[in-house]
């Protein structure tokens, strides 16, 4: 049932972390030692602030929760004649808890990157967490390609392999093949890592 | 009969204001990413947007007239950049 409930909360999956103005993401990342939801709305084409609930289970297998208000900045664009690529900066500042304490004070940064065309999507991202207890990276990189080219209004399809590593909830990076899909404003993606935990995101951008 | 001549006239009007908008959008290579052109024109009350992602070109077809500047606002809060816009 947590699994279903945290499925559909707004959640903020990896993908461009400002939009177009007035724009709303909605959004979820979902893996069995991570949950990532959030909302988030651009006030400028430049400027988003949201909120995310972040939940990690830790090596030891003790869940750590995480409430971030957020701020999120389109650093740097180049809209190309058959390319887009971007620099966003991340910030958030919140509260967490695990074991006996309920309010542990949390702050996180970091920076992403991304290029994409209609058939190669690459992109990087370093998130920075530090509370009383943790002062450790967040990496994760992406690349991906989609085979067939669809009209705007049709079903986008991808293939992406994403790599991931946090030393708070595992000792080794984790490599996730999955499918992306969009439909008009609406992304889904399904993937499954090559230990078998399987990835769960949605996004709907408002 | 005089229904018939009536929407004629009206249907006539229409085609005699309406005017068709092209413009090319640099970077535009995100389907999901360039819905916020269409919402943005809607917000205009202009619903026959076509996006063209090969070509990188948006067109409508309304009787609403849109400056080039107003465009152009309207591609900057989209996130991209126009390049040439015709008007027919």
């Amino acid at each position: 049932m947590k699994w279903l409930v945290l499925l559909f909360l707004p959640l903020v999956a990896w993908a461009h972390p400002v939009i177009y103005k007035d724009g709303w993401v909605i959004s979820s990342m979902t893996m069995p030692d991570m949950t990532d939801a959030g909302a988030s709305y651009s006030f400028s084409p430049k400027w988003a602030a949201g909120v995310n609930y972040w939940r990690l289970q830790d090596k030891a297998g003790d869940e750590q929760e995480y409430q971030l208000a957020k701020l999120n900045h389109l650093l740097w664009r180049h809209n190309g004649e058959a390319s887009q690529a971007n620099v966003y900066l991340h910030s958030g500042v919140g509260r967490s808890e695990w074991g006996d304490i309920k309010d542990r004070l949390a702050v996180m940064g970091g920076a992403e990157s991304d290029w994409e065309t209609r058939r190669h999507f690459i992109s990087a991202k370093y998130l920075h967490l530090r509370t009383s207890d943790y002062d450790t990276g967040i990496y994760v990189g992406r690349v991906g390609i989609s085979p067939i080219l669809a009209d705007f209004q049709d079903l986008q399809a991808w293939a992406m392999v994403q790599a991931w590593y946090d030393p708070i909830t595992s000792r080794e990076a984790k490599i996730t093949p999955l499918l992306r899909f969009f439909y008009h404003n609406v992304l889904w993606e399904m993937g499954s890592s090559l230990k078998g935990d399987m990835m769960l995101n949605l996004m709907v951008h408002l | 009969m005089k229904t018939i001549v009536l929407m004629l006239s009206l249907w006539l009007s229409f085609s005699a204001f309406a005017e068709t908008v092209s413009f090319g959008v640099k970077g535009m290579v995100c389907s999901m990413c360039a819905q916020g052109i269409k919402k943005k024109f809607s917000a205009l009350e202009i619903t026959n947007v076509n996006v063209d992602l090969d070509k990188k070109l948006v067109t409508y077809t309304s009787d609403k007239i849109v400056s080039d500047d107003k465009i152009k606002e309207i591609i900057k809060d989209a996130g991209y950049v126009v390049t040439d816009i015709t008007r027919k």
